[in-house]
């Protein structure tokens, strides 16, 4: 046996260190060295309220990059999914964007569930020119907010006039009444609909009125709803226009069928999700209507939104929800895009939102298009009905989709925004 | 009959959904009250026990009894079981958690911490045991009728039902705290436990037994109210903030006071929206004219208001102990 001696000591100790220092380097002096794969930033609050939804945008999320991967992923690499959760903690939204950006180096931003992680992510995106992936209903589109946008910012979902459209063309082509009150929570989501409820009501000839057909209900402390149904009942609308989610949502279906509000009036929910019903109950949504982004019904027209479907029946054991379907849709086509133009790095992503600006894309439903000055995604809202009891044919079929309306005119004008040139020529 | 604009059926009608309203919070203020009155423990995981219950409440009616006894049985099982799961449950929780912490250096701060830790990891458990989406509990069928009218409302039968149901509780509760030997000792303990000791009466089980007492009154509210609200992890987060006032407005460690805390902030959270309604003009200082809409979003900021001025004016609040923060 040869002794060990003092070079060979040194050579061994050298190439020991070396590997240590390898695995304790930075992550993107590690991924230097080999075929660095393309990260996917994304942040959800998988914890807290709305855990269920988020979970479903994680899923879909992965679902799409797990069939990008499939196909050879982007320019041969590899996409990687980075989740992080977000606890629903405005601060740890931004803890976690600065981690993902500056210590693991992503290539794309992606996530978020309600207005103030939107909103950090969005100057994330403005101030590190990095494509932000919003998969909720977004705030930063609407007229008051859309020259804050990052000009990389990009959504698949609906604004809220898009679903004020849907709804109040339905109750205006179908005669459902005249008369519309409204009952509000009171925050900023349902506050952003009235713009749309000023200009809609007057285009269809219904009567309105921002001062006097609104009851708002204090949020989020109070989710009983019963205080506003005297004062709806003594105006006599012919309709009431709910606008409430989750849990708030709930209540205020049991609270209305328990008074009998829904036998009085017609109840048009201003947006609903599969999750809603599941927790009210068998039949508890029969009667009402309410506008949706998109339906797991809509299997049987869309074969790709069947795939998507049963993928997630079988991981979750439950239908894909709207936030599923739209995290998919959106992860697939900035990744497709991406991967068809091979401009994926971060000094690629304003070439990359050019390519995505006017882009047609149809994955889950109909054909949809980012348009360029602001990057409202012109999509079908779908309008649905609540089913009774006896009409499910399992726990999950609470809802059938009975309309739907799409195009440019169910949108605030980019005009209308004072935006001429497309955003991604808004750099400054 | 019309009084400044407003009609008589319509004033009515919200002393109704104010009554219910206020039931609620008695119901909920009272289990709070009683263990903070005895042990000196600010509940924060109330609101998650209130959770709990109502969970159990929907696993006992809707995935138990209903499928074999109907929904009506089902929920008249589950509203006489609930208190007795969760009375257990408190006084395992008393036993094996709360106790370990008497005697110690910060023992109520102590408990804090306990409690605020359970606010926070029951939702999660009970996400992780029940699942994430919400739980269908609905009013059973024999609940869902009209009583009678009043102008354009219905007096339902099951909001009729909770403002019985909390009338009968509360009486049941101080005929317990005030007329039995138990009662006697609870309140004993809570003047003087060392006197009690030392006349040789277990103080350790009548703890146990007002802490379990105060986690059945929590679950029995879940029970009562989830019919009329969404039976979800995060619904006990909320109401605990409206409790909180009401037994600060009451009184800690008072019986008489969230029960009269609770009616007074339900009727003043169920009458403000009126006054947008009626004929008087009020304005602000610049003039301009205070909507009713004013009134719809001031209902619940009221209820701070008035607390704070409790606090201000009387901190051991309406009906409290002096020094019972002390």
């Amino acid at each position: 046996m040869s002794r060990l001696d003092r070079r060979k000591f040194l050579k061994g100790a050298g190439l020991i260190g070396g590997i240590v220092a390898a695995q304790a380097a930075p992550p993107f002096l590690r991924e230097g060295l080999g075929a660095r794969p393309i990260k996917w930033g994304s942040i959800h609050p998988t914890t807290g309220p709305y855990s269920t939804e988020a979970f479903d945008q994680v899923e879909g999320v992965k679902i799409a990059i797990e069939d990008v991967n499939k196909e050879g992923g982007v320019d041969g690499r590899e996409v990687k999914l980075l989740f992080r959760d977000d606890q629903f903690k405005w601060d740890q939204t931004t803890t976690h964007a600065l981690d993902l950006i500056d210590n693991h180096r992503i290539d794309f931003l992606a996530g978020s569930m309600v207005g103030p992680e939107e909103v950090r992510l969005n100057e994330f995106s403005r101030k590190r020119k990095i494509i932000y992936a919003n998969y909720p209903q977004h705030i930063m589109s609407t007229p008051g907010n859309a020259k804050k946008m990052s000009p990389l910012f990009f959504t698949a979902n609906t604004t809220p006039y898009q679903l004020c459209a849907s709804s109040l063309t339905y109750i205006a082509k179908n005669n459902l009444g005249k008369k519309i009150h409204c009952v509000f929570d009171d925050y900023i989501w349902p506050k952003m609909f009235i713009p749309a409820f000023e200009k809609l009501t007057k285009d269809f000839n219904l009567t309105w009125n921002a001062n006097s057909s609104v009851s708002w209900v204090p949020f989020p402390t109070s989710m009983d709803y019963s205080a506003t149904f005297p004062r709806i009942l003594k105006e006599k609308p012919d309709v009431v226009y709910a606008l409430n989610w989750g849990q708030r949502q709930v209540a205020f279906v049991k609270q209305a069928r328990e008074a009998g509000l829904d036998k009085k009036v017609k109840i048009v929910l201003g947006a609903t999700e599969i999750t809603m019903p599941e927790a009210a109950g068998l039949g508890s949504y029969e009667g009402f209507n309410a506008a949706m982004m998109w339906h797991p019904s809509l299997a049987s027209k869309y074969p790709a939104a069947k795939t998507l479907n049963d993928k997630f029946l079988a991981r979750r054991k439950r239908p894909c929800s709207s936030y599923g379907m739209l995290a998919h849709d959106l992860t697939r086509l900035i990744l497709d895009t991406a991967k068809e133009t091979k401009l994926y790095k971060r000094r690629d992503h304003f070439k990359l939102a050019k390519v995505l600006e006017g882009k047609k894309f149809q994955y889950s439903k109909g054909v949809c298009e980012i348009r360029p000055c602001d990057h409202v995604c012109i999509s079908e809202v779908f309008v649905m009905r609540g089913k009774s009891k006896a009409e499910m044919k399992d726990k999950f079929d609470h809802i059938e989709v009975i309309g739907s309306s799409s195009g440019e005119g169910n949108t605030v004008s980019c005009e209308a925004k004072g935006l001429k040139e497309p955003a991604s020529e808004r750099r400054a | 009959m019309a009084a400044g604009g407003v009609e008589f059926s319509e004033f009515v009608q919200h002393l109704f959904l104010g009554l219910v309203q206020g039931s609620f919070w008695v119901l909920l203020a009272l289990g709070l009250s009683i263990i903070f009155g005895l042990m000196g423990i600010i509940n924060f995981g109330h609101g998650a026990f209130y959770m709990l219950g109502a969970y159990v409440g929907f696993t006992v009616s809707d995935l138990i009894f209903s499928p074999f006894l109907g929904p009506n049985a089902g929920f008249i099982v589950a509203l006489a079981s609930v208190p007795i799961v969760m009375f257990a449950l408190g006084m395992v929780f008393e036993r094996y958690v709360i106790s370990r912490i008497y005697n110690t250096e910060n023992e109520r701060f102590s408990g804090v911490l306990i409690m605020f830790g359970m606010s926070i990891f029951l939702p999660d458990f009970v996400r992780l045991l029940w699942g994430r989406p919400g739980k269908p509990f609905n009013i059973p069928p024999m609940f869902q009728f009209s009583l009678f009218k009043t102008g354009t409302l219905d007096i339902t039968a099951y909001r009729s039902f909770t403002i019985i149901t909390a009338a009968i509780l509360v009486a049941l509760l101080w005929v317990l705290i005030y007329k039995t030997n138990l009662g006697m000792m609870i309140r004993a303990g809570t003047n003087n436990n060392t006197m009690v000791k030392v006349l040789g009466i277990n103080v350790s089980r009548i703890w146990r037994l007002t802490f379990g007492l105060g986690i059945a009154l929590a679950g029995f509210s879940g029970v009562m109210i989830a019919p009329l609200f969404a039976v979800d992890a995060t619904m006990g987060e909320l109401i605990l903030v409206q409790t909180f006032i009401v037994v600060v407005v009451g009184g800690m460690g008072s019986f008489i006071g969230p029960v009269i805390g609770g009616l007074i902030l339900g009727q003043l959270w169920a009458l403000t929206p009126l006054v947008g309604r009626t004929q008087y003009v009020v304005q602000n200082w610049t003039g301009t004219v205070i909507g009713p809409d004013f009134w719809e979003k001031a209902s619940d900021i009221l209820l701070f208001i008035v607390m704070a001025v409790i606090l201000l004016l009387r901190p051991r609040g309406l009906f409290g102990q002096e020094g019972a923060f002390d």
